[in-house]
């Protein structure tokens, strides 16, 4: 819409902050096809900056800008300065590629990454103006679609959608949009995609499903891929260039959903790999190329694609990282193959501070390995060091918590006893715990959370025995608390939500801007005593309000894991012996590459 | 080889940030596969000077910029090459190859040409030309300003202005200005806006302006 380009440029863009945010035409924008079949409005649940350093999103914009007669737009949500503006000015929200309307697209997606993006959701239908509940919609509104990590438990939020899809969209997407070019009404494409695998139909009466079950994409290797991403001018959060190496984890970790939604391992061959990011620097320019997935350097060919990588590019000033990085030998090597010269800081995860723990959650990482990593990264010139861990995990004592500090202490240690003439400087270490949410799927579901009471009382402990010079961070387990809400939650929790978006909630995930009053108020309004939600027990009998969702694997299985974690008894990964989790039972045997 | 490119930057791009820009261009070079050269040191970036950065969301069609390159190029190659690497609203409009020993670009901005519109509410009398004239003719502007170091300091801007000329088109008040872009004495047109609205009620609220830098003057060789 020309005329609403015009009026924003002039009226309303010069007056709101970083307004480069909502003019789209960014390098490899794919402009809009003239007279599609289908239009296609996809919509991500936060700001600009967070939601263009999503690859989930990249990978959907141009699968379904591919496919012939559908065209994809994106929309973000607006920060609130500029909603006042569009809300004074009527102007309704509008894509970044035409500057549309949403309200007119054939179909609204949402990708839904975390708990907390749920009342944003709400705050982009509002602002698009299109009804929140399904039952309220009609022909004339966008079909409502929605997919990403949480929809293994789509029950909280499934009131506002139309039809949400399990597990891995890029073919199921195209798929989807072929039956709706084929399909006489909303309720007939409705109808036929409800027999699509992947695909929940959550609110029509007369579709009734039984055993939902995930969509995967068979092999890394034949599937579309990000070729063209956009290049933002605003630098989102992650401003680099983000090749996915692999799907799915070996590691098995007990806390961790997506090691387990995401299973059968698909690795991308060292040919796929290499292509794939030579195509991507060509078309995009960036300086920085960075391996993502669950665990990269699990991949097989990790070093040798790593050092293809930096031999290659080097010259060109494009740098190589890695998102995260495991505590063990094979890491540290890994880094001096990227060699990189900017000395940050360095980023680990072992999750648990004494050796009990990490075998009961089975993150398998001895203390030897912490301790002799740490003095390797010492030795590499690296002197500032970040440790994630998370408490309130299952079957946690005091004496736990305090390994935490234990561990800080020992590293402490190791770096005062090195040289002070040669040792990196300055001394950083920071501390940062989380709170545990139990979570579907994996073999801590029937846990309760911890109240906040108990995580309070554990951080305070924390913090008092915490060595000198070791910083500490603690997450407010108020958002917590309300993720554990939503991630084993109900149908009727969707009424909450809207109560609290009405009580001015949004943004939620942003933590200084959670407005946990509005939360309290909105849950009191259902009368729901939320930590009490959180933190009610299951039993293996009970029927999980996620049960009819099928992620292929055995709850035999999780029931095991959770024995073998009281009995602090780990489990190797798969590539090393596999456990029979049950995806071989749909898939075959793994064979992790393809 | 160093290379003096002439840029202009319009439309939905007179959104984005100075660096911003900056780093469009590097990777539009990198897209384009013409290697940049790199400075030494701990954290090496890519040899590109430009001319002092626009007014905020001021549209430009003629901004300079200088990069030296690795390896020799062609003035015109380099201009289509790089020319379909970059966004349609930032294109090329003209390269040269700048000579050993010559001035850089730095030293060689002399004004930059503006176009400043200030849109009323309201149609704005004709005769306000006539005191505007008045006010930019005085031997003698002096404007103050917050410096760097957070003190007050009053500075005569009159000989940093090269020319200004005044219109009225209905509502809109558009003003002309030729404004130093001298090293140490460059003039931001945003200083005009505010004159203006210090010395005239009519446009004390003003708050709908539009710049646009119609051109930048080097010194001739």
């Amino acid at each position: 819409m020309e005329n609403l380009k015009d009026y924003l440029f002039t009226n309303i863009l010069p007056f709101v902050e970083r307004p480069a945010r909502y003019i789209g035409e960014e390098f490899n924008m794919i402009k809009p096809k003239e007279n599609p079949q289908a239009r296609f409005a996809f919509l991500f649940p936060d700001t600009y900056e967070i939601g263009m350093s999503h690859l989930g999103m990249k990978i959907l914009y141009e699968v379904l800008n591919d496919t012939e007669g559908v065209t994809c737009e994106r929309a973000f949500a607006p920060e609130e300065d500029m909603a006042n503006m569009l809300k004074e000015h009527n102007i309704p929200l509008y894509t970044l590629e035409s500057f549309s309307m949403i309200k007119d697209f054939d179909f609204v997606g949402v990708t839904i990454q975390f708990e907390m993006c749920y009342t944003t959701i709400l705050y982009m239908l509002d602002l698009a103006g299109i009804p929140f509940y399904a039952k309220d919609r009609t022909k004339e509104d966008p079909i409502l679609v929605c997919g990403g990590p949480c929809t293994c438990n789509p029950e909280p939020f499934a009131d506002f959608f139309d039809l949400i899809m399990l597990g891995e969209g890029e073919e199921v997407l195209p798929h989807l949009m072929e039956i709706y070019k084929n399909s006489s009404s909303k309720d007939d494409f409705l109808l036929k995609a409800s027999n699509v695998e992947g695909v929940y139909i959550p609110n029509i009466d007369s579709i009734k499903q039984e055993n939902i079950e995930k969509s995967i994409i068979k092999s890394m290797n034949n599937v579309r891929c990000v070729e063209k991403p956009i290049v933002p001018y605003v630098p989102p959060v992650h401003d680099r260039l983000t090749l996915e190496v692999m799907r799915g984890c070996f590691r098995g970790c007990r806390f961790c959903q997506a090691g387990m939604i995401y299973r059968p391992v698909r690795q991308k061959s060292m040919d796929t790999l290499k292509k794939q990011a030579r195509d991507l620097i060509k078309n995009t320019g960036y300086e920085e190329i960075s391996l993502s997935s669950l665990s990269t350097t699990d991949h097989f060919h990790c070093k040798e694609m790593i050092r293809h990588l930096v031999d290659t590019y080097k010259d060109k000033h494009i740098n190589v990282s890695l998102p995260s990085l495991r505590m063990d030998e094979f890491s540290l090597d890994l880094i001096k193959e990227m060699g990189s010269l900017k000395k940050g800081s360095l980023t680990f995860a072992p999750e648990a501070g004494s050796q009990r723990m990490r075998n009961v959650i089975n993150k398998n990482l001895s203390e030897e390995e912490i301790l002799s990593t740490i003095q390797r990264v010492y030795n590499a010139g690296y002197s500032k060091i970040k440790l994630y861990f998370m408490i309130g995990l299952p079957y946690e004592t005091y004496e736990d918590i305090k390994a935490i500090a234990d561990l800080a202490g020992k590293i402490k240690d190791i770096y005062y006893s090195m040289d002070k003439k040669t040792r990196p400087r300055p001394f950083s270490l920071t501390v940062s715990t989380s709170c545990f949410v139990p979570k579907p799927f994996t073999a801590f579901q029937w846990f309760p959370q911890n109240t906040m009471e108990e995580f309070h009382e554990k951080q305070r402990y924390l913090r008092s025995i915490m060595p000198n010079q070791v910083k500490y961070n603690c997450h407010d387990s108020k958002l917590s608390m309300l993720e554990a809400v939503f991630a084993k939650g109900e149908r009727f929790l969707s009424k909450a939500i809207v109560k609290a978006y009405e009580n001015g909630c949004i943004f939620d995930s942003w933590y200084d801007n959670l407005n946990y009053e509005g939360w309290m108020k909105a849950f009191d309004d259902i009368s729901l005593d939320p930590i009490k939600y959180a933190t009610r027990v299951y039993s293996y009998e009970d029927t999980l309000p996620w049960d009819k969702f099928n992620y292929n694997i055995d709850k035999d299985f999780l029931i095991k894991e959770n024995e073998k974690a009281k009995e602090e008894i780990t489990t190797p990964p798969c590539h090393e012996k596999c456990s029979s989790c049950g995806i071989s039972k749909k898939y075959g045997r793994c064979k992790f590459e393809v | 080889m160093k290379y003096r490119i002439k840029y202009f930057k319009k439309d939905r791009l007179a959104f984005i940030s100075h660096l911003e820009s900056a780093r469009v261009f590097e990777r539009a070079f990198r897209r384009a596969n013409i290697e940049l050269l790199y400075s030494n040191g701990f954290n090496p970036h890519p040899k590109m000077h430009f001319s002092p950065p626009l007014p905020l969301f001021a549209s430009s069609n003629g901004e300079y910029m200088e990069t030296e390159l690795q390896e020799e190029i062609n003035s015109d190659e380099l201009k289509e090459t790089i020319n379909k690497a970059l966004p349609e609203d930032m294109q090329i409009i003209q390269v040269e190859k700048t000579q050993e020993g010559e001035i850089s670009l730095g030293k060689s901005l002399h004004f930059g040409k503006y176009k400043i519109t200030l849109i009323n509410d309201n149609e704005i009398n004709n005769k306000i030309i006539k005191n505007l004239e008045e006010l930019f003719s005085k031997e003698e502007i002096l404007f103050t300003k917050l410096n760097k170091k957070k003190r007050f300091v009053t500075k005569d801007i009159k000989p940093l202005i090269f020319n200004i000329e005044f219109e009225i088109n209905c509502n809109k008040l558009i003003i002309y200005a030729n404004l130093s872009l001298v090293n140490n004495e460059i003039l931001s047109p945003t200083i005009i806006v505010n004159i203006i609205k210090e010395n005239f009620k009519e446009f004390k609220d003003i708050n709908k302006v539009k710049i646009e830098k119609i051109d930048t003057i080097l010194f001739s060789n």
